[in-house]
């Protein structure tokens, strides 16, 4: 309880004596992807590791945001899952089914020997000296501190990070705006063989003339997004009876602020209601949907981009494109610009970026997206050229480890979509395994630094990268040598990204 | 022997691409194609497409 103290129009909250609940070797923040990698990683090195999740089940967005499609390169932490998600009929074409990675997710973490501790909101960071030292959380047993000798910030929103005084970047530069939001919802009664053999999966797949007719014709009261982005399979159902259920991602919301509750709560309300239209437009318009019926909408709505935070490097948008090899990489990425248009329709998939003093539309791939860049200029590849000299990106793009180590704070380190980046470059380094394989590389980092007793930013980027390869990881030794690892790269099996 | 051709509705992901162990794959505005001299009919990309534009047919 406080008692009732006003100043200039707020509320004064008293400092207060809060309950410690405990004292850990490493206390992740978030139980998405990153979060998964972090205490898995941190508790089968020996650490003393504790898992903080606000929700009521692990997977994040994977999960409960219905994003059911985990791509990236698939190694360590990551094939583990998959072959765990396999082995219940839960995964099948790159998709997975969001209620069976929950419970295979549970049983990994508390295996690794993980305490977890489920609907508990980090509010709050314990900082000493320029380190961070735990974290203060609320849940329905009130309001309670954490210990940590190390904290690893996987909340995707780096809400440790921001709360211990980190400097953080959130939204496109020049107007600060986030990428666009999407909730995912789910439909079953679909005969997806149907669909499968349609004329409009062939020629339209992605709808944008089905929308556009739509739009048009009244059954779409405005182009919520003017394609589809995804619709996927959910594995592990009835097939082939036209009883399937697929998971959707088509709402869309614009000028988002996933860090207000105020707006978050208008994204919700908003999603429900893109929803409500797009299953009943879709059971009308789409061949194989006519018996289809709204199953759910995610429990999370599907924040893309918020907060990143100011690391000892920031990978840069042109980093990205130009599969920069960094000496300490910790990951790959093999995606492109993927930005969901912050303040209208449509997926853009090239940045303005200027190379030589001249401004340059990069692609990674050479597509558009929805829409192209100014003028109907050419698009160049990382390195400026274009037409018959622009080359596709062909190794894929790495992660340092400095993008994981916050620039200011000692103590922390940070992993999945809040990265030390670049906005561009986010948007190409945020896929579901790419999250979980930041993950396994933070809590690893952490176990390392508390064994040498040294500080994150201190720990021996050959010793770590060691330890990841050993453990199933991809540091892209398919591709090129990291120094200092020569001789044991030869020795390795190389994963894939399927 | 099974041939793979991306043949229903490429959204131009990329995934096969990354995936194919011989780089049979290259992608270009209108999507997704697999050269099929250099295919070794390994089927890896049939699994990495989430979208279902691959099919297989038998030879
Ligand atoms: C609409 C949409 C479509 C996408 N499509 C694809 C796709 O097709 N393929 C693909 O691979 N990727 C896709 N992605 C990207 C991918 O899903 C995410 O980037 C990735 O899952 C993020 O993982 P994360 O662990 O970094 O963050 P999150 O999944 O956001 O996890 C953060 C976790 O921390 C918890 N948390 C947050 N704040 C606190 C706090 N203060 N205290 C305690 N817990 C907290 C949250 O509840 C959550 O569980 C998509 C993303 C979106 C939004
Ligand atoms: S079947 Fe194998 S070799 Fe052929 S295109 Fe697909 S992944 Fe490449
Ligand atoms: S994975 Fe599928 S949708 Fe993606 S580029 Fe390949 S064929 Fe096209």
């Amino acid at each position: 309880m406080i008692t009732l103290q006003k100043k200039n129009g707020r509320i004064i909250d008293p400092q207060r004596e809060v309950p410690c609940l405990g004292e850990y070797d490493v206390v992740v923040v978030g139980g998405g992807m990153a979060g998964i990698g972090a205490a898995i990683a941190s508790a089968r090195k020996g650490c003393k590791t504790l898992l903080v999740e606000r929700e009521s089940a692990l997977g994040g967005l994977a999960t409960l945001g219905l994003v059911n499609i985990p791509l990236d390169f698939s190694a360590g932490i990551g094939k583990e899952m998959l072959a765990n998600l396999d082995a219940v009929e839960g995964h099948w074409h790159r998709n997975s089914d969001p209620e069976k990675h929950k419970l295979i997710l549970d049983r990994m973490v508390t295996g690794a020997g993980v305490d977890l501790l489920l609907v508990s909101h980090v509010v709050d960071a314990i900082v000493d000296k320029g380190r961070i030292c735990g974290v203060v959380l609320e849940n329905k047993t009130g309001r309670q501190a954490v210990l940590a000798s190390r904290v690893v910030d996987a909340s995707g929103d780096a809400d440790a990070a921001f709360f211990a005084g980190c400097e953080c970047m959130s939204g496109r530069k020049s107007d600060g705006k986030n990428q666009a939001c999407s909730l995912e919802f789910r439909l079953g009664g679909v005969d997806w063989d149907k669909y499968n053999a349609s004329e409009l999966k062939k020629n339209d797949p992605s709808w944008l003339k089905l929308i556009e007719k739509a739009v048009a014709e009244g059954d779409m009261p405005y182009a919520i997004d003017n394609h589809l982005n995804w619709v996927t399979h959910v594995p592990g159902r009835p097939q082939h009876c036209g009883q399937d259920e697929i998971s959707m991602c088509f709402a869309h919301s614009r000028n988002c602020r996933p860090l207000d509750a105020k707006d978050l709560t208008r994204m919700y309300l908003e999603g429900r209601e893109q929803a409500d239209i797009l299953w009943k437009f879709i059971r009308k318009c789409v061949p194989g949907y006519e018996n289809c019926y709204l199953i759910d909408t995610g429990t999370l709505l599907g924040v893309r981009e918020s907060r990143r935070v100011v690391g000892e490097y920031v990978l840069t948008t042109l980093d990205f494109a130009r599969a920069q090899q960094f000496d300490d990489v910790v990951c790959l990425t093999g995606h492109h610009y993927d930005l969901h248009n912050p303040d209208g329709p449509g997926n853009i998939k090239w940045a303005a970026e200027t190379i030589n003093g001249q401004t340059h539309y990069v692609s990674t791939h050479g597509q558009y997206g929805s829409w192209a860049p100014p003028g109907n200029a050419e698009l160049s590849d990382g390195f400026g050229r274009k037409g018959k000299d622009f080359q596709r990106k062909t190794l894929p793009s790495s992660i340092p480890y400095r993008s994981l180590v916050p620039a200011k704070i000692d103590g922390l380190l940070v992993a999945g979509r809040c990265l030390s980046s670049e906005f561009m470059a986010q948007a190409g380094c945020r896929l579901v395994l790419t999250c979980l394989n930041m993950g396994q590389a933070a809590g690893t980092a952490a176990a390392l630094s508390l064994k040498h007793d040294i500080q994150p930013r201190k720990v021996d980027r050959v010793e770590l990268q060691h330890v990841l390869l050993k453990d199933g990881c991809d540091l892209g030794q398919k591709y090129w040598e990291i120094p200092g690892l020569e001789g044991e790269l030869a020795t390795l099996e190389t994963s894939t990204r399927t | 022997m099974k041939k793979y051709v991306i043949d229903r509705g490429c959204k131009a992901c990329d995934a096969c691409y990354w995936a194919c162990p011989k780089k049979a794959i290259y992608v270009d505005q209108q999507g997704a194609h697999i050269e099929q001299e250099k295919c070794v009919h390994c089927g890896i990309c049939y699994e990495s497409c989430a979208n279902e534009a691959i099919s297989v047919y038998e030879e």
